[in-house]
C-alpha cells in the first residue's frame, strides 16, 4: 500500500487532491474570504464607478457574514464526491491521472495562495489520497524507472550520450559547477546589498552538456518530460529516442524527501555560494546547502530516478535536512531518471515530436469520478 | 452584481522613481513606466486585469472574468524575477536568461492575449534584451507565456526585469493589465 499520508503533505499534493475532488480553489478562496496574492481591488474610473465601489463593498460584505472555514469547504465537497472516489480507486487510465497531476505541478496564482488553506484541510482530503494511492493507474507513480520503456527527447540534431561521452559529460559538468561554485562565492555577497536580488543555478540536478535524462511514454505523449515540463520555452521539436536499460543497471530511486536527504548525505557538496540567494528566497532558511557530488554518485550508482510521488513529496521547493545542513530538490521532472553511466543495451530512434511541453501537451481529458 | 476592478498601478510602487516610458509597449501598456531604477520597490505579485474601453458598459455588466496577471517563478508561482532558464540549459544546452509570466482567470474568457518584454538596466536607459513576444488563446482561463528569453554571452553580472501587458474580452467587455516585475541581478551578460 502506497503512502496516502504523504500526498497531503505538500502544496502540489494537496493541490491534485483537489483537482481529483474537484474543488474549485477559486470557489475556495472566495468562501473562506481570502484573497489571490498580489491583487488589490480598486474603484473603476467611469460613470459607473460609485455604483461599482457599492456593490463591491455589498459584496464583500456578504461573503464576510457567510465566510466558512477551509476545513469545512473542502470536507463538504470530498463527501460531495464520495461516491466517485470508488471510481478514482479503480482508475486505470494513466493519461487521466497524469494529466490531472500536469495541470496543477505549476501551481500558478490560485493554487499558491490555496495551499496554505487546503494544508490546513489536510485531514479532509485523506479519502482522496487513499483512492489515488491505490488507483492501478498510480502504482508506477511510486515505483523505479521502467527500463524496457524510457524516452529521451533530444533537440538540436543530437544523438544520445554513449559510453565515455556520458561519463565525460558528468565530469565535465561537476568541473563547471565547481567552478561556478568559487565564482559565485566571489561574485555573489552574502547577506545581499541592500535593494539587491541576486539569482543564478538554481535547480538540484546536474543539467549542463552531455548530462543525459529520459522519462517514461504515457498514453499518446512520447515522454512524461512532454507533458510535465518544467520552465518550458514555448512550442519545441524534438527527436524521440527508445532507450533500452540495462537490467545490471543500478538506479537510485528517490520517492521521498528522505530518499533525497540520504543521497545528498552520502556523496555530499557544498553549493551554498551557488544556491543561497535563490533557496533563501524559496525557503527563509540561512545556512549551509548541499547538493550530490554527481561524479562521486557515478561511482555507485548509473542512474538516479524521481518517481512522481517523489515529486510530489520532495520537489516542492523545501528545505529538506541533510547532514546537519540542508539540500532542496528543484528542476527536476516528475518520471526523470539522471543518467550518470552508460547502461543501456540500445538507443534507437522513435520519431520526433512537436509541441509545447506542459500540460498544454495533453489532450482533453475528463475525471470520470466527477461526472455527474 | 460583480463590477470590474481598476488596474493595480499604485502596487508597482513606482511613485517617486524615475520614469520612463517602456519603448516598443503597446499603447495600454504605454500609460506604465517601466522604472528600472525601483529596485528598492515591492516586488509586485500580479495585477488584476480591469476593462479597458466601453467603461460604462463594463460598469453594467453582472460578472467579471476575475482575471490576474503575473509573473511565474520557477515553481510556477506568482512573484517571478528573470531567471536562468533550467529547460533550456537541459534541453537545448542553451544558458539563457528568461521571464516568465501568465494570465489566469476565474471565468473563461475570449481573446487572451499576453505580451511580454525583457529588459536590463542601465546607466542611463533600460535596454531591450528580448520580445516583445506574444502569447494568445482564442478561448480559455489561463494563458502563459514563457518565451521571452536571451541566451548569455558571458557571466559578467547584469541586472533584468520584465514588462508584461495582458488582456481577455469577457462578455464583450476588454479587460487589460500592464505589469512590471522586479530586479534580479543574474551572472549573464547579454
Amino acid at each position: 500500500m502506497q503512502d496516502a499520508q504523504a500526498l497531503t503533505t505538500t502544496p502540489v499534493g494537496l493541490a491534485l487532491l483537489a483537482e481529483l475532488a474537484g474543488l474549485d480553489r477559486w470557489d475556495l478562496m472566495e468562501r473562506i474570504g481570502q484573497p489571490i496574492p498580489g491583487t488589490t481591488l480598486m474603484p473603476v474610473s467611469s460613470p459607473g464607478r460609485g455604483q461599482g465601489q457599492a456593490q463591491r463593498q455589498g459584496r464583500a460584505r456578504a461573503s464576510a457574514g457567510s465566510r466558512r472555514q477551509a476545513a469545512d469547504v473542502v470536507a463538504e465537497q470530498v463527501t460531495a464526491v464520495a461516491a466517485g472516489l470508488d471510481r478514482l480507486a479503480g482508475c486505470t487510465d494513466r493519461l487521466v491521472l497524469l494529466s490531472a497531476f500536469a495541470a496543477v505541478m505549476l501551481p500558478g496564482a490560485v493554487d499558491t495562495a490555496a495551499a496554505p488553506h487546503l494544508a490546513a484541510a489536510a485531514a479532509s482530503m485523506l479519502p482522496v489520497a487513499r483512492s489515488l494511492a491505490a488507483a492501478p493507474a498510480a502504482q508506477w507513480w511510486w515505483e523505479p524507472s521502467d527500463r524496457d520503456h524510457q524516452r529521451w527527447l533530444g533537440a538540436g540534431g543530437g544523438q544520445p550520450p554513449r559510453g565515455t561521452v556520458l561519463t565525460e559529460g558528468v565530469r565535465a559538468q561537476a568541473a563547471a559547477d565547481a567552478e561556478e561554485e568559487r565564482q559565485a562565492a566571489r561574485d555573489l555577497p552574502w547577506p545581499p546589498e541592500k535593494d539587491k536580488l541576486y539569482t543564478g543555478t538554481w535547480w538540484s540536478p546536474p543539467l549542463g552538456s552531455g548530462v543525459f535524462t529520459t522519462t517514461g511514454p504515457v498514453g499518446p505523449l512520447p515522454a512524461v518530460e512532454a507533458g510535465c515540463a518544467l520552465d518550458s520555452a514555448g512550442e519545441d521539436r524534438f527527436d524521440v529516442w527508445n532507450i533500452d536499460i540495462g537490467p545490471q543497471a543500478r538506479i537510485w530511486n528517490v520517492t521521498s524527501p528522505d530518499d533525497w536527504a540520504r543521497l545528498a548525505a552520502r556523496y555530499p557538496r557544498d553549493v551554498s555560494a551557488s544556491r543561497r540567494h535563490d533557496w533563501y528566497r524559496w525557503t527563509g532558511r540561512d545556512g549551509t546547502w548541499i547538493l550530490p557530488d554527481w561524479p562521486r554518485v557515478a561511482r555507485d550508482w548509473d542512474g538516479v530516478h524521481l518517481s512522481i510521488a517523489g515529486y510530489i513529496t520532495a520537489a516542492s521547493g523545501t528545505a529538506i535536512p541533510a547532514a546537519g545542513a540542508a539540500t532542496v530538490l528543484a528542476g527536476w521532472g516528475p518520471d526523470q531518471t539522471l543518467w550518470l553511466n552508460d547502461v543501456f543495451t540500445a538507443t534507437r530512434h522513435a520519431g520526433s515530436w512537436t509541441g509545447t511541453p506542459g500540460p498544454e501537451a495533453f489532450p482533453d481529458v475528463t475525471l470520470p469520478w466527477l461526472e455527474s | 452584481m460583480r463590477m470590474p476592478r481598476k488596474l493595480l498601478v499604485a502596487a508597482l510602487g513606482i511613485a517617486g522613481a524615475a520614469v520612463f516610458f517602456v519603448p516598443g509597449a503597446p499603447a495600454h501598456a504605454a500609460a506604465l513606466p517601466a522604472a528600472h531604477a525601483a529596485a528598492s520597490a515591492p516586488s509586485p505579485v500580479g495585477a488584476e486585469l480591469t476593462p479597458s474601453g466601453g467603461a460604462s458598459h463594463a460598469a453594467s455588466s453582472a460578472v467579471d472574468p476575475e482575471c490576474k496577471l503575473y509573473y511565474m517563478n520557477q515553481q510556477g508561482k506568482p512573484g517571478g524575477l528573470a531567471h536562468i532558464s533550467s529547460f533550456l540549459y537541459h534541453n537545448h544546452k542553451i544558458r539563457a536568461v528568461k521571464i516568465n509570466a501568465a494570465v489566469q482567470c476565474r471565468r473563461v474568457s475570449m481573446d487572451l492575449f499576453l505580451q511580454v518584454t525583457l529588459w536590463k538596466t542601465g546607466l542611463l536607459f533600460p535596454h531591450k534584451v528580448a520580445g516583445p513576444t506574444t502569447a494568445t488563446a482564442a478561448k480559455g482561463n489561463l494563458l502563459k507565456n514563457q518565451m521571452t528569453w536571451k541566451q548569455c554571452k558571458n557571466n559578467a553580472s547584469t541586472t533584468y526585469y520584465g514588462t508584461a501587458y495582458g488582456r481577455v474580452v469577457f462578455q464583450g467587455v476588454t479587460y487589460s493589465a500592464s505589469l512590471q516585475s522586479g530586479n534580479a541581478t543574474l551572472a549573464c551578460g547579454t
